[in-house]
C-alpha cells in the first residue's frame, strides 16, 4: 500500500510477530503495532497531561489507530478523529486501549 | 456625518485552524501564517473600517479549551474572559470538527456571542466528508459559515454575519445550555446557585461557567473566588461535598467526568450533522510521510532539505548580490564627484554608503534563505520535523515541541524566542531561549557570505553549511551541560497534532518575504545607518596634530616630479598617513585596547573592533568592517570592494582566522532586539546569564577552532 514500497507502515508488523499475545487484549496505546486500531479504554496520568489528551481527543469509545513510528521508535503517530496527533510512548503509556480486532 | 460605533471582535479557535489568515484578510495586516500548530502566541489586534463601524479584530492563539495550562491558552482565555469582545469569530478547521466543537461548547458556557466559522471548507468537499451547517447552527443556538481563509472565501458575509449579531445580540444569542446528563446537571446547578450567591463572584457575569471551572480543579478561577478561606466557607463546603460527591458515585476525577460530559454532548451533535466518508483525508498525508518520516531515510532527507536552503542561498543569490554591488560601487564613485572633498565627504561615502552598502549586498541571501523557511513553515514539514527530532531532543533533556522555535531560530531569534510560549514547563522555555541565540539566525548570514566569498572561494556553500552543523553541534553539547547543571530536567510531555500537508500558497509566500525584506530595508536605514556613522566619526577623530613625516609636502614634491613609479610612491604615502589617522583616532586606540583579547583568535584589529557594535545587530559587523576598510584608504581605490580589502595581504587574515571569526559570530551574544526578548520572556538574570555566558563560549569556541585549523595548515 505504501507509495514508494518502503513505507515503515506495514513492514515493520511481521518483525514485531511476538506482539501478537495483545490481540484481543486490552494494553496501553504504547504497545500497539502498526496498523492496528483500538478503543480508548481509560485514560491515566493526572494534570496537564491528562488534560492535554483529553484535549486532543482522547476520550473512552474513541477509536485509535497506529500510523507509525519515528525513525528511533519513538514518539509515534496515532490516528483519531481523522486527524494525526504525534505522541511519546511514556505519555500513550498513560492511555488504556482495547484492541479492535482486524477481522470479524 | 454620522458617528462611527466600535466593535470588537476576536477570533478564537483551534491551533492552527486558520485564524491568523482570515485576521490578515480582514485587517489587511501581514502577521505571520504557517502550517502547525501554535503559530501565534500573542494576542493581535487590527482595525478596520466598515460602513458606520470602527471595527478592532483581535486574533488569539489557537486553544484546544479554555484551562490555563500553557502560556498561549492563558492569553486566549483571559482575553475572552476579562476583555468580553462584542462577538467571538469561532475558527473551525472543518476537517476537525469533533475536536473543535469542544472548544465551541466551553465558549458558549463562558456566555459570549458567537459566530462559528467553519474554514478549510476546500478541504471538507476535497475529503468527501458532509456536514449539515443549518443544522448545526440550529443546535449550537449560532450562526454558521463556510470559509476558505486563506483565498479570502466567504469572509464578507462572516464579517456581515458578525457584525449583525452585535448589533441584535439579544435576539440570535440563545445558545442552549451545554448538558451534562442529569446526574452531573443537577450538581452544576446547585453549584452555580451558591456561586451566584458569594459576595466576591458578583463581579463574574456567569455563575454557571465558574461551578463547572470550580468543579473541573481549576486552580486560577479558585484562586480568584476564594481568595479567602473565611469569608466564603460555605461555597468551598458546598464544592468539597460535590466533589467527593462526584468522586464516590463515578470512581473518577470530576475534572474528567466534565470533559467526558462535554464531549459526550459534542458527539451527540456530531452524529447528527456530519457524515465522514470512508477514505481518510490524512490519506496524501501519510503516504508523503512514509518518505520523509522514512526510517532510514526520513534524516537524510531533513539534512538534505537544510543543506539545499543553505546552498540555494549562497549560489543564487551571487548573482543580484553582484548586481547591488556595482550599483553601490557606482553610487559611491558618483557621490565622490558631486561632493566636493572634505569631511562630509568622506562622512557620505565612507560612513554612510561604505556602511550601509555593505550590509545591503546581503539582501538577496536573506530573501532566499526565508523563501525556503516559509516553504518549510507552510507545507506543514516543520512539524514532522519535531517528530522527527523529539527522540534526539530528549537526549538532550529537550521538548520535540522545542525544535520548531529552534528551527524558526535560522530566521530570526527574535520571533523563535516568542515561539518557546507554546512550551508548557518554564524550565523547558529557559532552555530553549538560552539555546535559540546559539542558532545561526539570518543576521549573521551576510558575515559568513563575505569571510567564506572572501577566503573559501567555491567551498563557500559547504563552509556555510559547516558553520551551521557547528552552531547545531554547540546547541547540543550546551543543552548537556545546562541540562546537568543549572536546569536540571523534570519531564514534559510532548503531545502534538501533526496537520495535513497543505501546498504553501504563494501569495503568503511573497508576504513573508516581502516582511522579512522590508525589516531588512528598516534595519539598514535605522541601527546600521547609525552605527556606521558613529563608526566613522570614531575614526575621523580626533585629528592628528603633528605627522612622524611631512606627508603634505612630500606628495606634492612626488607630484611635481615626473620620477617613474613617482604615482605608487604617493599612494604608498597616502596609505601610510590613512594609517596615522586611523591609529591616533578613537577608533585606532579602542583597537589597541581590544587587539590582546582577540589575537589569540588570529582576528586583525578591524576584525577585533567590528565585534563591539556587532552586538547591536549581526550585519554590523560587515557595516562595520566596511567603514573601517574604506578610512583606511583614499577614496578613489574604493572600487576594491569588501571582499577584496580582506583578502588582500595587508589584512592578514589567514583561512583559519576567517573560519574562527565566523564561529564567534555565531555564539556570541546575538543583537539587542534579542537580548530584549529574552529579558522579556524570563527575566533580568537569565539575560545577563546569557551574555556573559556566549561571550565567553564564543571566544573559547573561536579559539579552539583557531588552533586546530592552524595545525591543519590553514
Ligand atoms: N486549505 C486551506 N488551508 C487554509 C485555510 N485557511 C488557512 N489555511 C492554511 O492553514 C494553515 C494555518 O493557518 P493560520 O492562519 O496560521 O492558522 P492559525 O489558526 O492562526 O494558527 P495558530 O496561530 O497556530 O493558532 C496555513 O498553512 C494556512 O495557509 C483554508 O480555508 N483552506
Ligand atoms: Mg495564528
Amino acid at each position: 500500500m505504501s507509495w514508494f514500497g518502503l513505507g515503515n507502515r506495514h513492514g515493520r508488523q511481521k518483525r514485531q510477530g511476538h506482539c501478537r499475545r495483545f490481540l484481543k487484549g486490552t494494553g496501553t496505546l504504547a504497545e500497539m503495532n502498526i496498523g492496528q486500531k483500538a478503543r480508548v479504554v481509560r485514560i491515566g496520568g493526572s494534570g496537564q497531561i491528562r488534560h492535554r489528551l483529553i484535549d486532543l481527543g482522547f476520550r473512552t469509545g474513541e477509536t485509535v489507530e497506529m500510523i507509525r513510528t519515528a525513525p528511533l521508535r519513538d514518539p509515534i503517530e496515532i490516528a483519531i478523529n481523522g486527524g494525526r496527533i504525534s505522541i511519546r510512548r511514556s505519555e500513550a503509556a498513560l492511555v488504556n486501549v482495547e484492541l479492535i480486532p482486524a477481522y470479524k | 456625518m454620522e458617528q462611527k460605533h466600535s466593535l470588537k471582535i476576536a477570533l478564537a479557535g483551534n491551533p492552527n485552524s486558520g485564524k491568523t489568515s482570515i485576521f490578515n484578510s480582514f485587517t489587511g495586516a501581514r502577521q505571520k501564517v504557517a502550517n502547525f500548530p501554535g503559530v501565534t502566541v500573542e494576542k493581535r489586534v487590527g482595525h478596520r473600517k466598515y460602513g458606520k463601524y470602527d471595527i478592532t479584530f483581535v486574533d488569539l492563539p489557537g486553544t484546544y479549551s479554555l484551562t490555563a495550562y500553557s502560556l498561549d491558552e492563558k492569553v486566549a482565555r483571559d482575553f475572552i474572559v476579562n476583555e468580553q469582545p462584542d462577538v467571538i469569530i469561532n475558527v473551525i478547521d472543518g476537517g476537525n470538527l469533533e475536536r473543535s466543537l469542544y472548544l465551541t461548547m466551553q465558549l458558549i458556557e463562558i456566555g459570549v456571542d458567537l459566530v462559528i466559522d467553519i474554514n478549510m471548507w476546500d478541504e471538507v468537499l476535497e475529503s468527501g466528508i458532509k456536514i449539515d451547517t443549518e443544522k448545526l447552527s440550529t443546535l449550537l443556538g449560532a450562526p454558521v459559515l463556510k470559509t476558505i481563509g486563506n483565498r479570502g472565501q466567504g469572509l464578507d458575509s462572516l464579517l456581515d454575519t458578525a457584525i449583525k449579531l452585535a448589533e441584535n445580540g439579544e435576539e440570535l444569542h440563545h445558545h442552549p445550555p451545554v448538558t451534562y446528563g442529569p446526574r452531573l446537571d443537577d450538581i452544576v446547578a446547585n453549584l452555580s446557585d451558591e456561586v451566584s450567591k458569594c459576595k466576591n463572584c458578583t463581579s463574574c457575569h456567569n455563575s454557571r461557567w465558574l461551578a463547572i471551572k470550580m468543579l473541573e480543579g481549576d486552580t486560577e478561577i479558585k484562586n480568584r473566588c476564594f481568595p479567602d478561606k473565611v469569608e466564603n466557607s460555605h461555597l468551598t463546603k458546598v464544592l468539597d461535598e460535590s466533589v467527593t460527591h462526584l468522586k464516590s458515585t463515578t470512581d473518577d476525577d470530576p475534572e474528567i467526568i466534565v470533559t467526558e460530559g462535554r464531549y459526550g454532548y459534542v458527539a451527540g451533535i456530531i452524529r447528527e450533522v456530519m457524515q465522514r466518508p470512508p477514505t481518510d483525508r490524512m490519506k496524501m498525508s501519510d503516504q508523503i510521510d512514509d518518505l520523509l518520516t522514512h526510517r532510514i531515510l526520513g534524516y537524510p532527507i531533513f539534512l538534505l532539505l537544510m543543506w539545499l536552503i543553505f546552498q540555494a542561498t549562497f549560489v543564487i543569490g551571487q548573482y543580484p548580490m553582484a548586481w547591488i554591488e556595482t550599483a553601490v560601487a557606482y553610487v559611491q564613485s558618483g557621490v565622490g564627484q558631486l561632493i566636493p572633498d572634505g569631511a562630509m565627504a568622506d562622512l557620505l561615502i565612507d560612513g554612510v554608503i561604505g556602511g550601509v552598502g555593505s550590509v545591503i549586498v546581503f539582501l538577496p541571501n536573506i530573501v532566499i534563505l526565508f523563501l525556503g523557511i516559509s516553504i518549510l513553515e507552510d507545507s506543514g514539514y516543520m512539524a514532522r520535523a519535531a517528530f522527527l527530532m523529539d527522540k534526539l531532543m530528549h537526549y538532550l533533556g529537550l521538548h520535540g515541541k522545542s525544535f520548531i522555535p529552534m528551527l524558526m531560530g535560522f530566521g530570526c531569534s527574535v520571533p523563535a524566542i516568542m515561539a518557546t510560549r507554546t512550551l508548557e514547563s518554564k524550565r523547558d522555555r529557559i532552555m530553549t531561549i538560552l539555546l535559540i541565540p546559539m542558532i545561526s539566525c539570518s543576521a549573521k548570514l551576510p558575515v559568513y557570505v563575505l569571510f567564506t566569498g572572501a577566503f573559501f572561494g567555491a567551498y563557500a556553500g559547504n563552509v556555510i553549511f559547516s558553520i551551521y552543523l557547528f552552531g547545531i553541534a554547540a546547541t547540543i553539547l550546551m543543552a548537556r551541560i545546562f541540562g546537568r547543571t543549572i536546569l536540571q530536567s523534570d519531564e514534559t510531555p510532548f503531545v502534538m497534532e501533526l496537520p495535513p500537508y497543505r501546498r504553501p500558497t504563494t501569495w503568503s509566500v511573497i508576504i513573508h518575504m516581502w516582511e522579512r525584506t522590508r525589516m531588512y530595508l528598516k534595519k539598514m536605514g535605522g541601527v546600521i545607518l547609525i552605527a556606521s556613522v558613529i563608526l566613522w566619526l570614531l575614526g575621523y577623530f580626533p585629528k592628528v596634530d603633528e605627522y612622524s613625516q611631512d606627508y603634505e609636502t612630500k606628495i606634492e614634491q612626488l607630484a611635481l616630479s615626473d620620477q617613474p613609479g613617482a604615482e605608487l610612491a604617493i599612494a604608498e604615502l597616502k596609505a601610510a598617513r590613512a594609517g596615522e589617522d586611523l591609529q591616533y583616532s578613537f577608533i585606532g586606540r579602542l583597537g589597541n585596547v581590544v587587539s590582546p583579547f582577540v589575537k589569540p583568535l588570529g582576528f586583525n584589529w578591524q576584525m577585533g573592533i567590528s565585534l563591539i557594535p556587532g552586538f547591536v545587530a549581526k550585519e554590523v559587523v560587515v557595516s562595520s568592517l566596511g567603514v573601517l576598510y574604506f578610512l583606511g584608504e583614499e577614496t578613489d581605490e574604493s572600487s576594491d570592494n569588501l571582499m577584496q580589502a580582506l583578502q588582500s595581504q595587508q589584512s592578514g587574515i589567514s583561512q583559519a582566522a576567517a573560519y574562527a571569526f565566523m564561529i564567534f559570530i555565531l555564539l556570541y551574544t546575538p543583537c539587542l532586539a534579542t537580548v530584549a526578548a529574552i529579558r522579556k520572556e524570563t527575566g533580568v538574570r537569565w539575560m545577563w546569564f546569557s551574555i556573559i555566558f556566549q561571550c565567553v563560549f564564543a571566544w573559547i569556541g573561536a579559539f579552539a577552532a583557531y588552533r586546530i585549523l592552524t595545525l591543519f595548515g590553514l
